[in-house]
């Protein structure tokens, strides 16, 4: 023992057939807080207190033979403090008996102690790691420990201002998410791992195949800091030798197991052969100064002062209606769904010189017969001197209907008053999804009604086909819509730029301002990132972003177009679908979230948009009282939280949205299609699944759920 | 797809596989039309430019009766058809109604273009007045000027090597085909072609 009391590290002989500790050196007495006498004769569990699990890790090292390498674990020591050791297991003979040296030395130092301590209940502990990395001498090392260093700077700038991040330790860098759980805590992670790749991107180890992983582990009530943060750290260590494709991982209740299998098979036939002549090199913060630190988010500023015509001229449609206002012309605004054709009606109108107030909205969806819209349509045309009259989608008027104010606009003569007299100055606009030609084909519009509108049509283009304005529109709404939040929002991470420059954005300018309000409201940053903005779609198995396959231009050009290819499905059918990949999702990944009672709580929210709040409206809509949207709201809001953070439901929720915000009131109730589809999805997809289970899914009760698919059965 | 059709047609020319000229008389037959397809539109773009030309009441206070006043050959019925009921004048009428109209609207309208644009509106004749809006707008103006001074400098054009006034209009032309709404949409890219088109050999 004479040699051994001159190391640092703690040493135990161990019998190996008992496990009752022989001898101890004076640095295990210090380390174990127990005299000698008191640990010899005792058995190695009740002398080294592993927290739970990782007594497995050191039992299964004790059942190999040779030299055993033993990964970090924790033990509880004498005043209650958790600490993490690591070790390494040589044969000795002790006596008669054949006996196991123990070496054991603490591994925390003051960079992860200081990040322990401060995880909380409800904190998450994020460890990433950089790996598949190749270093060839000195002048690699430097690089690698510069990278680490830009790699730490650019986390401090992207994190959370109430997140901790702590020094690198040599390839792996420790984050404490601060009272973020499950989804949210993962989604902010591959927002991480994204902006990570994409700003360091160029560096060598990255671009030559290395790869980040991260591992998580959320603070439970029973466990200690330092514990979650060694399962982060196990689980880091797990997913960077389980798979090529696990890119974050939680830890899980095996993960003790697990490397207590690595520990078997770690040697290979070299086994039970003499593993070294020293142990493993502590690991060490990097003594290294880091790179000077940047606090600002290297987020792209945002553009101030945008007021739309200047910067988006939507093809000259602004210009046209700056023309057009002048005139006493009908005009037609055509474009695809949440393109911006009302704000073009507001250009008209502005330019009119007409209040605000004086501009008059006329959704035809809103009318339910004939004679309602009639009546209302003659309402607004008698009282219309000096208005802008927008009619939203009038071809969905009857046809009656549609033929009567014809008449009156070519006529400019007010047909419901006697005796006949002529129309007020009014500037008249509608609102078209399609040509007049194709609507007209269709048999959806009338002749005369086209005839009408046909003079002077603004075409506004999708935002797909002016890509230059997508940047520029997205900054426009992110400062409205931080200002009414009274929020000074700094911009948009470039990866999320990126993601949005490549998103076809199908609901155009309206999705875009529903994706940044959905985003803001689940974000208290100050940036988003693609994650916040429902448009991440993963990271390859090697780390980076997915991105879709480009084509050369002229392959694209001359792709012949299928009829598959040019289908596209009706807002409801898109709804059925996402709500089919979320119940997918969620069987895939265990769990259970309430994606009905969500789908319900998106529709009534989405409605009460639609009417602008007016709960009657909305109501009438949803085929319900006024009063149950009022009883439900309150628990619609304490929904709100997990909603927003689960990335299973962003893409049912854009599409319920652009729903509600684009159907003629159905002739059902909205909520029961939606609640109809989910529990159809549950019915085909969860066999395997518990009532109980499935009815949470639904978001009622197991009884409920019977019901209901009873009656869906049966009709 | 047009482009398909022309080259399909002048594959079977080429091949001399021309038809029999009862063929072509059973096909013209066939796809002959009763009377003129609507012409979309042309009322509202009619009344547009009696707006534009200034010399008529608004529709709402007795248009139909002023256009009386101004040929008293036209009657009441038929101009009333060609202001609200998209139906297309007399070729001769429609050609001397717009000549008046278009004359008072002062220099550089293309006549021939108007006639086409109120018979077949936009997009098959692009609108006779974008161009000319475009050209009023205060911003695009010193974006042109600044396209304009960076082109004379980098390429050492000097000023007596080209009309102003011309070289000016070319630039704002060539500014709305390419969307260019703000200077920074102008990249280094841009300066070859506008340069070529502003200052043709």
């Amino acid at each position: 023992m004479v040699v051994r009391e001159r190391l640092d590290e703690a040493c135990l002989s161990i019998d190996a057939i008992s496990g009752d500790i022989i001898d101890a050196n004076s640095s295990a007495v210090r380390l174990l807080g127990a005299e000698l006498s008191r640990l010899q004769g005792q058995a190695w569990p009740r002398v080294i207190h592993c927290r739970k699990g990782c007594e497995l890790i050191l039992a299964q090292a004790l059942q190999l033979d040779g030299h055993v390498k033993i990964p970090p674990f924790v033990i509880n020591l004498p005043g209650g403090r958790d600490t993490i050791l690591a070790g390494l297991l040589a044969p000795c003979s002790a006596g008669e008996t054949a006996g196991r040296d123990l070496f054991l030395w603490e591994l925390i130092g003051d960079t992860q102690s200081s990040l322990a301590a401060a995880l909380s209940p409800g904190d998450t502990a994020a460890v990433l790691g950089l790996d598949s990395v190749s270093l060839d001498g000195a002048a690699a090392t430097d690089e690698f420990v510069r990278l680490m260093s830009a790699m730490y700077a650019s986390l401090r700038g992207i994190l959370r201002k109430r997140d901790e991040i702590a020094l690198p330790v040599a390839s792996a860098i420790a984050i404490r998410l601060d009272q973020t759980l499950g989804e949210e805590a993962q989604d902010i992670c591959l927002a991480l791992l994204s902006h990570l790749r994409r700003e360091h991107a160029d560096a060598g180890f990255i671009a030559a195949g290395g790869r980040l992983c991260i591992g998580l582990a959320n603070r439970s009530g029973d466990s200690s800091g330092v514990a979650t943060l060694w399962a982060a750290s196990t689980s880091l260590a797990l997913a960077q030798y389980t798979g090529e494709g696990e890119i974050i991982r939680y830890a899980g209740a095996r993960d003790s197991a697990l490397v207590g299998g690595r520990l078997a098979s770690s040697g290979g036939i070299y086994a039970s052969a003499r593993f070294g002549d020293r142990p493993e090199v502590r690991e060490e913060p990097l003594e290294k100064p880091i790179a000077s630190v940047s606090t600002a988010p290297p987020v792209a500023p945002i553009e101030k002062g945008i007021d739309g015509y200047v910067v988006d001229n939507m093809e000259g449609a602004v210009d046209q209606a700056i023309f057009l206002a002048g005139l006493d012309l009908p005009v037609a605004i055509i474009g695809e769904a949440g393109t911006g054709k009302m704000y073009v009606a507001q250009v008209i109108h502005d330019e009119s010189g007409a209040a605000s107030e004086m501009l008059v909205s006329i959704n035809c969806r809103d009318f339910r017969s004939r004679k309602a819209a009639q009546a209302r349509i003659a309402r607004e045309l008698a009282d219309a001197e000096g208005r802008t009259l927008v009619f939203k989608s009038p071809h969905l008027l009857h046809e009656g209907a549609q033929q009567k104010l014809a008449r009156q606009i070519a006529s400019r003569t007010l047909a419901d008053v006697t005796p006949p007299r002529a129309m007020p100055r009014v500037k008249l606009i509608a609102l078209f999804p399609e040509s007049l030609e194709a609507l007209l084909r269709r048999g959806e519009l009338t002749q005369s009604l086209a005839s009408a509108f046909a003079g002077y049509p603004i075409r506004v283009p999708p935002i797909r086909d002016r890509k230059q304005a997508v940047l520029r529109w997205a900054h426009k709404i992110l400062g409205q819509e931080g200002a009414l939040r009274d929020r000074d929002m700094k911009g948009f991470t470039p990866d999320a730029e990126q993601a949005m420059l490549q998103y076809d954005w199908p609901g155009n300018i309206s999705e875009m301002r529903q994706c940044i309000q959905h985003a803001l409201d689940k974000t208290p940053k100050d940036w988003l990132t693609p994650v916040d903005l429902g448009l991440f779609k993963g990271i390859s198995a090697q780390g980076a972003p997915l991105v879709p396959e480009s084509q050369p231009f002229l392959t694209a050009a001359l792709a012949p177009e299928s009829d598959e290819t040019s289908y596209t499905p009706t807002a409801l059918e898109a709804v059925h679908v996402a709500l089919g990949e979320a119940v997918h999702s969620l069987l895939s990944l265990e769990m259970v979230k309430p994606l009905g009672a969500w789908a319900q709580d998106d529709i009534v929210l989405a409605a009460l948009d639609r009417y602008r709040g007016d709960l009657p409206r909305a109501a009438e809509f949803l085929h319900t009282r006024a009063r149950n949207i009022s009883r439900w709201l309150p628990k619609i809001k304490d929904r709100e939280e997990e909603r927003n953070s689960s990335s299973v439901w962003q893409a049912p929720r854009r599409l319920l949205w652009e729903w509600v915000r684009e159907t003629a009131p159905p002739e059902v109730s909205p909520l029961s299609i939606v609640g109809d589809a989910v529990l159809a999805q549950l019915s085909e997809q969860a066999g395997s699944l518990s009532t109980a289970s499935k009815a949470r899914i639904l978001g009622v009760s197991a009884p409920t759920y019977q019901k209901r698919l009873r009656e869906v059965l049966a009709s | 797809m047009s482009g398909k059709l022309i080259t399909g047609a002048r594959q079977s020319t080429s091949a001399g596989k021309t038809k029999a000229p009862e063929e072509y008389a059973r096909e013209y037959v066939e796809l002959t039309d009763s009377s003129l397809p609507l012409s979309l539109g042309f009322s509202a773009r009619l009344n547009m430019l009696w707006d534009l030309a200034n010399v008529a009441p608004p529709q709402a206070e007795g248009r139909v009766i002023s256009l009386l006043g101004i040929n008293s050959d036209w009657r009441e019925t038929d101009v009333r058809k060609w202001l609200q009921k998209d139906v297309l004048p007399p070729r001769l009428d429609l050609h001397n109604m717009v000549k008046f109209l278009v004359a008072q609207l002062g220099e550089g309208q293309d006549l021939k273009r108007w006639e086409a644009f109120l018979v077949y509106g936009s997009p098959i004749v692009s609108s006779p007045v974008n161009q000319a809006l475009y050209r009023e707008d205060q911003t695009r103006r010193e974006i042109a000027s600044t396209i304009f001074a960076q082109i004379t400098d980098e390429y050492g054009i000097p000023p007596t090597a080209y009309d102003a006034d011309q070289v000016f209009q070319r630039c704002l032309t060539l500014m709305q085909k390419f969307n260019i709404y703000e200077l920074r949409d102008f990249q280094a890219g841009h300066l070859e072609p506008f340069k070529s088109f502003m200052f043709p050999k």
